[in-house]
């Protein structure tokens, strides 16, 4: 494989991690643990799939598969938000659920091809050697998720709309003190962030691999969760962490010729993540983390008015 | 909640649900859960009614239908009960599914490595290696649990441990453990003839089930049994406070990393043995997709069942059902995928029932 090669599908593999990802951290910065994104992924991909091969129209189906994650995140909202239930249950719940969900979607569609998203070369960027090819010369939602993070990062960190949020994740009560109301905006984080993943879903099926197979994620949900927390819900992190697991993805292929057990370089990025996991989770110090770049501290823990 | 015509508000109930009201409430949830599925079902076109009871009378009402749903009992209810155990105590194990594997994983080691042990040594053998290998694999869940920095990275972390176990059991398979004779399936060979576990004559209900149900009344003796609403059993009451206010329970000096130590034990042994019971009683191979979401089922069964055995009973016995019947689901043309629905939604379902048991709603509409 050449070198072009090998970045470009890092790229590409990255993306589907970081769009997600991105999502879910939106969503924790709220105080709401969603661990419904393995479901939510794999029904949005389903449906962004399906509705793409009948309408003919790749943008639809994306759109499609941003409802489908939007609707099931607010079933979560629902139990967590307003019924306050255990938000670990619910999430696993929502990813049962939504693995159900896929196989009823795509039930008509499996083997069936659809035109992928056609790359767009960017005038002037994709001429520089290695890297436009590798960066520039993607398609529209790769653009989209080099464009989220910054906008992420900006709003979260830089405007009052990203204190609030802020504020309800670590202290929903000081922040309904305030006049705050931190149940709309939990509502609106947990569903913005269900339809993020929907797009990193649909990113899978329309861009990514244009095809649809039941249980084709894979798993790689729980990926975004770890590295959620593995990025400390920072959106420029995230971005780093996303590309570094890109690439733990890509070099499982290339080690495949090496010698070692096939079953052993698909371990790389789940050993991988739990490794990274358990080294932040006992080594941080969550104090100074704090200070720099805060945590959601009231994560998974309900709120009750008054 | 004020609205133009009516007024809702949720107050707290004063006392525990009775037992009935509890039961009604569940029983209601289920339904509910049954229901969601049918509409999804229906929009598919395919009519629910018809394939529900299709399902209900395979699974209940022919011998062989019978016979498999307490063949798929035995794992479920096993793993189950484990779970019901660090759930008491706010522990959101996750792993079930991968703590199964590792078990499976035991099982097979053991028995290719001693077949010419007599059975009554061997078997035993088996169930003690299944049972230290899947407690082995949830104990770094339950360390970080209580050392981790950041809430909910252990339940992420629990959950990926499956992963491994899966790809260790594929490694193993298509390597040390191949099949010689396997026609590139990817399995192991068949168990020594010492390891296999007794079946009922013409049906796959193993005697696991024995040690299944004798385990279940043990978790009941010791850590759930109570007199007037409060634990009999030293860890049973601990296990109660630290699930229900971990800050009163470190103010009584109870040791959270002791309960979560136990507990997860508990949940990660008993779902090593469902896999022990599955591999060497049922399947009598080891394959890669020995489980199919058995893990998560387990999940599902622990919380319709309220987390109490007796009702973990009768909820595998559901499930199982469901696992049975789920033939006639591929009949109706439908992917086999879709019994998470049935998992998801009610589960769904449950949760809000949890909810009802603790606050009720009150209305009254406004002039």
């Amino acid at each position: 494989m050449s070198i072009v090669l090998i970045g470009s599908s890092i790229v590409t593999a990255a993306t589907f991690f970081l769009i997600p990802t991105l999502g879910e951290i939106l969503t924790e910065r709220s105080g709401i643990l969603n661990l419904g994104v393995e479901g939510m992924v794999i029904s949005s991909a389903a449906a962004a799939f399906a509705v793409t091969y009948l309408t003919g129209n790749a943008m639809i189906g994306v759109l499609a598969g941003m409802a489908v994650g939007g609707i099931l995140a607010l079933i979560h909202a629902i139990l967590s938000i307003t019924f306050n239930r255990n938000q670990v249950v619910s999430g696993i719940s929502l990813t049962v659920f939504g693995t159900g969900l896929s196989g009823l979607l795509g039930r008509d569609f499996v083997g069936r091809t659809i035109a992928a998203l056609q790359p767009i070369p960017i005038l002037g960027l994709s001429d520089i050697p290695f890297f436009g090819p590798v960066f520039f010369n993607k398609d529209i939602l790769v653009y989209a998720s080099f464009i989220l993070v910054p906008v992420l990062w900006f709003i979260l960190f830089r405007t009052r709309i990203g204190i609030v949020i802020r504020t309800v994740g670590e202290n929903p009560a000081a922040a309904y003190t305030q006049g705050i109301n931190v149940i709309l905006v939990r509502y609106l984080c947990v569903i913005l962030g269900g339809m993020l993943c929907g797009l990193g879903g649909a990113y899978m099926t329309v861009a990514w691999m244009p095809a649809w197979t039941e249980g084709m994620t894979g798993g790689r949900g729980w990926i975004v969760i770890a590295l959620t927390v593995v990025a400390l819900w920072h959106p420029i992190t995230a971005f780093l962490g996303a590309y570094l697991f890109g690439m733990f993805h890509v070099l499982q292929f290339s080690f495949q010729l090496s010698g070692i057990p096939v079953a052993f370089i698909n371990m790389l990025p789940y050993l991988s993540t739990i490794a990274f996991l358990l080294a932040w989770g006992i080594l941080l110090n969550k104090q100074k983390v704090k200070r720099i770049i805060g945590a959601p501290s009231a994560l998974c823990v309900p709120f009750e008015k008054g | 909640m004020k609205l133009r015509f009516i007024e809702i508000k949720m107050k707290k109930r004063g006392e525990k649900p009775t037992f009935m009201l509890s039961v009604i409430i569940r029983l209601l949830s289920l339904a509910m859960g049954l229901g969601v599925v049918a509409a999804l079902f229906l929009l598919q076109g395919v009519n629910p009614l018809l394939l529900y009871f299709n399902i209900f009378r395979v699974a209940f009402f022919t011998q062989y239908g019978l016979a498999e749903t307490l063949s798929r009992m035995i794992p479920l209810l096993c793993i189950g009960i484990g779970l019901s155990v660090p759930f008491r105590a706010k522990i959101d194990n996750i792993g079930a599914e991968g703590q199964f594997l590792v078990g499976a994983i035991a099982a097979a080691g053991v028995a290719f490595s001693f077949p010419d042990l007599p059975a009554v040594l061997l078997i035993p053998l088996m169930f003690a290696a299944g049972f230290a290998l899947g407690a082995l694999w949830a104990i770094p869940v339950a360390i970080f649990r209580v050392m981790g920095k950041f809430k909910g990275a252990d339940v992420v972390l629990s959950f990926l441990m499956v992963f491994p176990a899966y790809l260790l059991i594929v490694y193993l398979v298509n390597g040390p453990w191949k099949d010689p004779e396997g026609w590139g399936f990817t399995q192991s060979p068949l168990f020594p003839v010492n390891s296999q576990i007794w079946q009922l004559p013409g049906t796959r209900i193993h005697l696991t089930i024995l040690l299944v149900l004798a385990l279940t009344f043990l978790i009941h003796y010791y850590l759930v049994r109570t007199k007037e609403g409060i634990p009999e059993t030293k860890l049973g009451y601990e296990i109660n406070v630290v699930g229900e206010n971990p800050e009163a329970g470190a103010a009584a000096g109870i040791n959270f990393l002791k309960i979560a130590l136990i507990t997860m034990i508990i949940s990660g042994g008993m779902a090593g043995l469902a896999g022990v019971g599955e591999v060497a009683g049922n399947l009598l191979r080891l394959r890669p997709e020995i489980s199919t979401g058995l893990g998560f089922t387990g999940i599902v069964v622990a919380w319709l069942g309220g987390l109490n055995p007796l009702g973990i009973i009768l909820s595998s016995l559901f499930f199982a059902g469901l696992l049975a019947g789920g033939v006639e689901i591929q009949m109706a043309g439908l992917p086999v995928t879709v019994i998470d629905l049935f998992n998801g939604s009610i589960l769904f379902f449950v949760l809000l029932a949890e909810f009802f048991m603790r606050f009720k709603i009150e209305w009254r509409i406004l002039k």
